[in-house]
């Protein structure tokens, strides 16, 4: 389990928890839940990589404590 | 001072806070030392903060107001700071929710910050996930994993740690050592120990000392007994050999000792040695030495040698020169020998022990030595004694000055197989006694006269008896000969004229030339010699002499032809009718009726011409050039036919051809006397050897062969192509 921290930049900072082995999508999924936005409509971002739906966040090398960012599209 | 401090305290303390702001001491420091977003958010009053865990609060809890909250909070302060003072409990919500937050913003944080474990396991079961792992932390025994997860990683090694064990193990050590140490000190004092008091003590010990000495002996005894019984002695080894016994003069006879019988000092005990030897070496002699005087020697010569060194090489060595003419011959290049074959104990230079005969041998050749070398030689004083001259010469003087040398070379020689008939001899068929060789008798001329002959003189006797005779002959038959060649000539001319007429340059100018008395016999119709009839003959054929064809009998044909152009020329004789009857023949003159007659000299003379015109009072050089004869005045009839191709072939001293330009300036060179300069002498050369390489160039290749190799790299690999080097997989990519 390892807690990941979303931040938009606008205000919205979210800190959320998952597994490794879970997809991008499935954290967009929860991220969508808990900042009201649909999971759809968002963008993970670190600098110019963008997270694929279908990756795990382990593939990701995503680990606990990472930050990060928020995009909508 | 103590004093005062106490008394700060305590007015410190007597003092009332008068601040009205809501917070206090510390809480006013850590509002001051907050974060900015904190304070951002604390300051809009229109956000509502929703805390995340409000659902398990009771429900009518968070519909609460304002009012409500600050009761929340308040409870919430009473929980977390009981100390709180009470009369500061109205403050506003923000504040007091900062207090809390801190403390616990990792557990509940702020809003739609994060959710707890629970609440992400209800979620992700409502979105269809597995819920989270929560597995404990893994072991924190200072393992840490690789990057993927698989590998457990030494723990780096801590250098402190290590360096403090390392120093413990050695304190450790030391202590170790020294107690060991101690403990073989450990030995009872002379003072100490015994109870010296007693001396019967003293004596008794003393006894069982001696006693256990004895019975010692005993044991070390039979055990010998035993041994020798068993036959043990045997096996051990020997005991030491007894010292040698000194050596005698005749143990040394024989060898060899390899210095000068004078190196060894008289009177003085010289230690010798064996000298080094190689274990295989050949010779089996042992050679005894004195290190000592070996030792001087080596010094000597290196220093002889550095001497030399210094010298150098010495073109004019005063002392070599005088040892060489005292006979003492120095080889070439001596100064290398020691380099080329070093010095070694010498084989002869040394002496054998014992061997009288050989000493006495050696000493009396260093004695010759020393008196001076055998091949210099002794020269008297003694002058020869002055002699009277004589007056005749010597028997070898002779020979020496009259020494008749042989004549060897080619002569002039003559073809003299048989001496000469005058009378068949036939001067017309022998060589002319001119300096020219002769091509005829050429292979005659090749044998060589041997023989020593006098200088010719009867064979010019025999010679010109033969010419006189020959003249006479010629002579008597030179009448009928003169008549013979008009004859010839006439028909020669009649020949030409009906059958082929050859127009030809030269004789249309003699036919002009031929007709000009014609056109000047004209001019003067009064000269004596005009012939009406022959001039209108003449002025109707010009230089063609009418034949009546009936009336003269044919050209004799077969009397002329033969002879007429194609016969030798006559020779020219001693005499002037010879000189004419060549001239004759060559067509230098003419006959009288041969040839029109030339034009009336006063016809050609000038008219208006005096003798006094002739001034020979000034010398002029035109004047006084010789007017001799130049040369032929007419052209050669025989070769008008001639026309020569005319190729002016310039060369250098190289032997190469010159262009015009070129040999102009080789012309202007040599005119001048003076010749290019350095920097052009240069030039050329350097041209020229371009030229060369020019012409050694291949046409059909590249000046380095690169064709060729291609060719022969194919021909090699038997494939069209040629693999250049480098993989492909080191091209840059």
């Amino acid at each position: 389990m390892l807690e990941v921290t979303c931040n938009d930049r606008l205000g919205k900072k979210v800190r959320v928890k998952c597994n490794p082995d879970d997809t991008v999508g499935d954290l967009k999924k929860l991220i969508a839940a808990q900042t009201g936005t649909r999971y759809d409509k968002i963008v993970l971002k670190k600098w110019y990589t963008v997270f694929k739906d279908h990756i795990k966040l382990a593939d990701y090398e995503i680990h606990d404590g990472m930050n990060l960012e928020l995009y909508y599209q | 001072m103590g004093s005062k401090k106490h008394k700060k305290e305590a007015k410190k303390k007597k003092h009332k806070s008068r601040s009205r702001s809501p917070l206090e001491g510390e809480e006013r420091e850590r509002k001051r030392h907050r974060k900015h977003k904190d304070r951002k958010r604390e300051r809009s009053p229109d956000v509502q903060e929703v805390p995340v865990d409000s659902h398990q609060l009771k429900d009518d809890e968070t519909n609460h107001s304002r009012g409500d909250s600050e009761d929340r909070d308040r409870r919430m302060r009473a929980l977390h700071r009981p100390e709180k003072n009470e009369s500061e409990g109205d403050k506003s919500v923000e504040y007091e929710r900062e207090k809390t937050k801190s403390p616990v913003q990792t557990q509940s944080g702020g809003a739609q910050e994060s959710l707890s474990i629970e609440e992400t396991n209800r979620l992700r079961a409502k979105l269809g996930l597995k819920p989270l792992e929560v597995n404990e932390k893994p072991a924190d025994d200072g393992k840490f994993k690789d990057d993927l997860g698989e590998f457990y990683h030494k723990p780096a090694t801590n250098i402190t740690e290590q360096k403090k064990t390392e120093k413990l193990k050695e304190k450790i050590k030391e202590r170790k050592e020294k107690r060991n140490i101690e403990e073989k000190l450990q030995t009872t004092l002379l003072g100490e120990g015994s109870d010296d008091d007693d001396a019967s003590a003293w004596v008794k010990r003393s006894r069982a000392i001696e006693t256990q000495k004895k019975e010692a002996a005993k044991r070390a005894a039979m055990l010998d007994e035993m041994d020798a019984a068993f036959g043990v002695s045997a096996l051990l080894p020997p005991r030491a050999p007894p010292a040698p016994a000194p050596y005698r003069a005749p143990s040394l006879r024989g060898l060899r000792v390899a210095h000068q019988l004078d190196a060894l000092e008289d009177e003085r005990e010289t230690i010798l040695t064996l000298a080094d030897k190689e274990i295989l070496a050949e010779d089996p002699e042992d050679v005894l030495i004195n290190v000592n005087i070996v030792d001087n020697e080596r010094y000597k010569k290196n220093v002889e040698e550095r001497k030399k060194a210094r010298a150098g090489y010495q073109a004019y060595d005063e002392e070599a020169e005088l040892q060489a003419s005292l006979g003492f011959r120095r080889s070439v290049l001596s100064k290398y020998d020691e380099q080329i074959q070093p010095d070694q104990l010498d084989k002869d230079k040394g002496f054998v022990i014992g061997d009288e005969a050989s000493l006495d041998a050696h000493r009396r050749r260093e004695l010759l030595l020393a008196q001076g070398p055998a091949s210099r030689r002794m020269e008297s004083l003694a002058l020869p004694q002055p002699q009277l001259a004589a007056d005749y010469m010597d028997q070898h003087e002779i020979q020496a000055k009259f020494k008749k040398t042989k004549r060897k070379g080619k002569m002039r020689t003559k073809p003299k197989d048989e001496p000469i008939d005058a009378d068949t001899y036939d001067a017309a068929a022998a060589p002319l006694d001119t300096d020219d060789t002769d091509v005829r008798a050429g292979a005659a001329a090749l044998v060589v006269d041997e023989e020593e002959t006098e200088p010719d003189t009867e064979l010019h006797a025999a010679l010109a008896r033969a010419r006189r005779l020959r003249l006479k002959e010629v002579q008597d038959a030179a009448v009928p000969k003169v008549e013979e060649l008009l004859e010839r000539v006439k028909e020669e001319q009649v020949e030409a004229g009906p059958e082929g007429m050859l127009f030809d340059a030269t004789a249309e100018f003699c036919r002009t030339l031929g007709e000009a008395p014609a056109y000047f016999a004209k001019q003067n119709p009064h000269s004596p010699e005009h012939n009406p009839d022959m001039d209108v003959e003449e002025a109707a054929s010009g230089a063609w002499s009418r034949v009546d064809v009936d009336s003269e009998k044919p050209a004799d044909l077969k009397a002329g032809s033969g002879a007429g152009a194609l016969a030798g020329e006559p020779a020219l004789g001693a005499g002037v009718a010879g000189a004419l009857r060549l001239a004759l023949s060559k067509g230098y003159l003419q006959r009288a009726g041969a040839a029109p007659a030339p034009p009336a000299a006063h016809s050609l003379a000038a008219r208006h011409y005096s003798i006094e015109d002739k001034t020979y009072t000034d010398d002029d050089k035109h004047g006084r050039r010789e007017r001799g004869y130049s040369g032929p005045l007419t052209d050669f009839r025989e070769k008008s036919n001639f026309r020569p191709t005319v190729k002016l072939d310039y060369v250098d001293d190289d032997g190469r051809p010159l262009a015009p330009k070129e040999a102009f300036r080789y012309l202007s060179h040599k005119f001048h006397g003076k010749g290019p300069g350095k920097n052009k002498q240069e030039k050329r050369i350097k041209k020229a050897v371009q030229e060369g390489l020019m012409k050694k160039m291949s046409s059909t290749d590249t000046p380095l062969g690169t064709l060729q190799m291609l060719q022969d790299k194919q021909r090699e690999t038997r494939s069209p192509y040629v693999l250049l080097s480098g993989a492909k997989r080191d091209a840059p990519h």
